[in-house]
């Protein structure tokens, strides 16, 4: 039986959001370049991640706020917020700044940030979409820029980070959906992997006849059980997966280890490696179709979304709309959302595992799912490995929810194990970047237990936790 | 009725350029809305500016397609819009645009006007007029939704067809007016009861990039000499031109009698919205059949007077009004785009 949790703290944040016009005008947070922010809407919480920005050995909560505007002109920032002994501050102690857009996406490089910048700047090209890397415990230094080949790319709307070339550091995958390399495939995308820890002479997959709408979602983790992280992306209508390499990491885009398909719609736009839960050496993989037709009491209903979990076994490609679930794959299970539109499935991530019972568990965000008179407020999953691993995957899930209208709650999300006076806990950051306007917020709760984080929640027109700041 | 396979892609829509205000009106009516009717024509004047607002706040999901909500049994089936979606500054969608207007006009010459709130969005419930003569084309799909009896189209459809609501569109911001073309009618190609969400293609994340409204240039700053063509003059062309001027077919979209059948005008109107020409690169590109110049060959032997470019002459808002370019006018001479590219024209327009 699925449990309901309230979060009495993400009400406070809430109600911070709703009287913000109340409480002055602009930004009361700072930048490290100085620029004063506006942050109405701005997006908070389009994407969410933890890094020790500061270098004190606790983790910080980082914030996306793509659209916010600074007096200097430009668009974008992320807030971050210093990690306390217990918590986080309730305002945000540093917002970093740069090209336009900054914000759209982050992800951890070991103990670095990649932060994307979609309307960013190269050397050498403008408005292509740029990465910044930010230096962890270099409160904001930027160690290495990235850009895409070509003006509104839109190089980094998603972005990735594992090990795939076996040499101990993490490589950066890069998502630019716009990208065009062929005219005749017209934005049909491109994918790129910087190899760390210098980031030069990426690999590049372009988008071809046979695989095309690349860079929308990428992922990486250990797929095979091979001990190499493995590159997995999207493609219309399809999941890909390129084994990696301690040899040579050199993929072709039309000769994938695996190739997943599905004519559920949406299919793809979120893709994560979750870990292992059938028993077999390597990872499942989770795959997102929000847009996915459900039948709901004998209705089929549009956008409700579904999740598939595969563990890649069989002959590619594998149809997962035909396969027959169960523990030993090539379809695991296929989760569905509860209600029309709720767009289930649009962010998933790995969890680790919470319940202890031995297998990775995953949270599944909502966004667009009604609670019940607040619409669009959304709605996050939260499922265990054990579960799914029997086939009752509803068994033990729980669920937050968004608590006002147009809350967006779920957008976006991540976990991390965070360290405290009192010893470990789990926490899941959950973005929310639709609310008052899409000002938007975050919100951060221990998906085990339900119990909230303080200062974890934040947004409104001051990006503060509780009440006017 | 009868189905025809549609050899080509045909553009939903595209955003094109400015003109001022100063036009003379053309209202539309049957005899021009047709493909070439759908190239630059002045935009409505003299209504009230949102005066078809739709109610409510509605400052939720700007640049979501709110035709999957708003449209007859959606979530939002309540509130049903006839057409709804997000204005930004630039077609690279960095920022909303509060207070833009969008007009739109019917084949009757019926005006409604809606206006872009804080997020950038704008809605309305207001009908539009059904074209009697009105072919539903989409994709590889045409569906003539009218028979001829004696040369007058007697409509198939009942007038509440969706698919048969056709309009032309403009963006309106403070004295600048940009108008749309190859605008699709409301409903889609087989759904009857879809609505117009403009986001479905003209967003951030669109194909064709943001629904904009506002004259500003595509970068900040312009370096004053040695230009690059990567870094400071592709931006600009794919800012403004790309939505009509991309590789591959940019036929129009079919929606009318005239646009198929030279005996209701007496000229065949299928048009071709790039021109033959492809401004996402230097040297052009070919895609099957389309063959198409690139912003190379509009600056050879044009480098002692950049001005006279067909880039740069063409696209120039005029005082009077006049605008020789289909997709309307992006600049005046003391703007930063027109001066970046006139200045790289002179510098030899180096790839």
């Amino acid at each position: 039986m699925r449990t309901k949790t309230l979060l009495l703290s993400l009400v406070l944040s809430v109600a911070a959001g709703l009287i913000s016009h109340g409480c002055g005008e602009g930004n009361k947070g700072s930048s490290s370049t100085g620029a004063a922010l506006d942050l109405t809407g701005a997006r908070q919480g389009q994407t969410v991640g933890f890094v020790d920005v500061n270098g004190d050995g606790i983790t910080d909560k980082v914030v996306g706020a793509p659209y916010a505007a600074t007096r200097s002109g430009q668009t974008g920032a992320v807030l971050v917020y210093k990690g306390l002994t217990t918590g986080f501050s309730t305002i945000p102690t540093t917002a970093l700044t740069g090209d336009d857009n900054l914000g759209y996406a982050v992800v951890n490089i070991g103990n670095d940030l990649a932060v994307a910048a979609i309307h960013g700047d190269g050397d050498d090209v403008s408005l292509s979409g740029s990465v910044a890397i930010y230096r962890g415990g270099g409160s904001g230094a930027i160690v290495k820029k990235l850009s895409g080949e070509w003006p509104l790319d839109k190089f980094g709307v998603a972005l990735a980070a594992g090990d795939l070339n076996g040499d101990g550091t993490d490589d950066l995958i890069v998502g630019a959906p716009f990208n065009t390399n062929d005219p005749a495939l017209y934005q049909g995308g491109a994918v790129y992997v910087f190899f760390g820890p210098d980031y030069a002479a990426p690999v590049k997959l372009y988008a071809s006849a046979a695989n095309k709408g690349l860079g929308w979602a990428v992922a990486a983790g250990d797929v095979n059980g091979d001990g190499s992280d493995d590159l997995v992306l999207s493609a219309t209508g399809k999941v890909l997966v390129f084994y990696g390499s301690s040899l040579a990491f050199a993929p072709s885009i039309n000769a994938p280890d695996i190739e997943l398909t599905s004519a559920a719609a949406g299919f793809g736009k979120a893709v994560s490696v979750i870990g292992n839960i059938d028993g077999i050496a390597g990872g499942e993989i989770a795959i997102g179709a929000p847009n996915a037709l459900v039948s709901l009491n004998t209705v089929t209903s549009r956008d409700v979304g579904s999740v598939y979990i595969a563990n890649g076994s069989g002959s590619s490609p594998v149809n997962l709309d035909t396969a027959t679930p169960g523990p030993s794959g090539p379809l695991i299970t296929r989760l569905n959302g509860e209600t029309l539109f709720s767009r289930f499935g649009s962010s998933i991530t790995a969890l680790g595992d919470i319940d202890g019972r031995g297998k990775p568990d995953l949270a599944v965000g909502a966004p667009m799912r009604d609670v019940d008179w607040n619409i669009l407020s959304g709605t996050v999953y939260v499922f265990k490995g054990e579960d799914i691993a029997a086939g009752t995957p509803w068994a033990n899930s729980s669920a937050f929810e968004g608590q006002v209208k147009d809350h967006s709650y779920g957008t976006s999300l991540v976990s991390a194990v965070l360290s405290g006076p009192t010893g470990t806990m789990n926490a899941l950051l959950i973005g929310a970047p639709r609310s008052n306007a899409g000002t938007g917020g975050a919100a951060m709760v221990d998906p085990a237990t339900g119990q909230t984080v303080a200062g974890g929640s934040s947004g409104g027109s001051t990006g503060g936790s509780g009440d006017c700041h | 009725m009868f189905n025809t396979i549609v050899i080509g892609l045909f553009l939903l829509c595209c955003s094109l350029g400015f003109t001022s205000g100063s036009m003379a009106q053309v209202l539309y009516d049957a005899s021009n809305f047709s493909a070439a009717g759908r190239l630059l024509q002045p935009a409505p004047a003299g209504h009230v500016p949102g005066k078809d607002n739709g109610p409510g706040t509605g400052t939720h999901n700007a640049g979501d397609d709110c035709g999957v909500c708003h449209t007859p049994g959606g979530k939002a089936g309540n509130f049903v819009f006839t057409v709804g979606g997000t204005v930004y500054e630039d077609r690279t969608a960095r920022r909303t645009l509060k207070n833009a207007e969008i007009i739109l006009q019917d084949v009757q010459g019926n005006t409604i006007s809606m206006t872009s709130n804080e997020a950038g969005n704008f809605w309305t419930f207001a009908e539009l007029a059904s074209n009697p003569c009105a072919v539903s084309s989409h994709g590889t799909t045409m569906d003539y939704l009218y028979t001829l009896s004696n040369g007058v189209c007697v409509p198939t459809v009942p007038s509440s067809d969706s698919r048969t609501w056709q309009y032309k569109a403009w963006v309106k911001y403070g004295d600048q007016v940009r108008h749309m073309a190859t605008v699709a009618p409301i409903g889609g190609a087989s759904a009857t009861t879809a609505r117009m969400g403009c986001s479905m293609h003209h967003a951030g994340m669109g194909s064709r990039g943001g629904l904009w409204g506002m004259k500003k240039d595509t970068l900040t700053v312009y370096p004053a000499s040695n230009l690059s063509f990567k870094k400071h003059i592709l931006p600009i062309f794919r800012n403004k031109c790309a939505p009509c001027h991309i590789p591959g077919s940019t036929t129009t979209r079919i929606a009318t009698r005239s646009d198929i059948d030279p005996a209701a005008t007496g000229t065949l109107t299928t048009v071709d919205y790039s021109n033959g020409q492809d401004f996402t690169s230097y040297s052009g590109s070919t895609v099957g059949a389309a063959v198409k110049k690139g912003i190379g060959d509009f600056t050879a032997g044009y480098q002692s007077d950049p001005d006279s470019s067909p880039l740069l002459a063409h696209t120039l808002l005029q005082s009077s009004g006049t605008v020789t370019h289909g997709g309307g006018g992006f600049w005046t001479t003391a703007d930063g785009d027109y001066k970046a590219i006139r200045q790289w024209i002179a510098e030899g327009a180096l790839p």
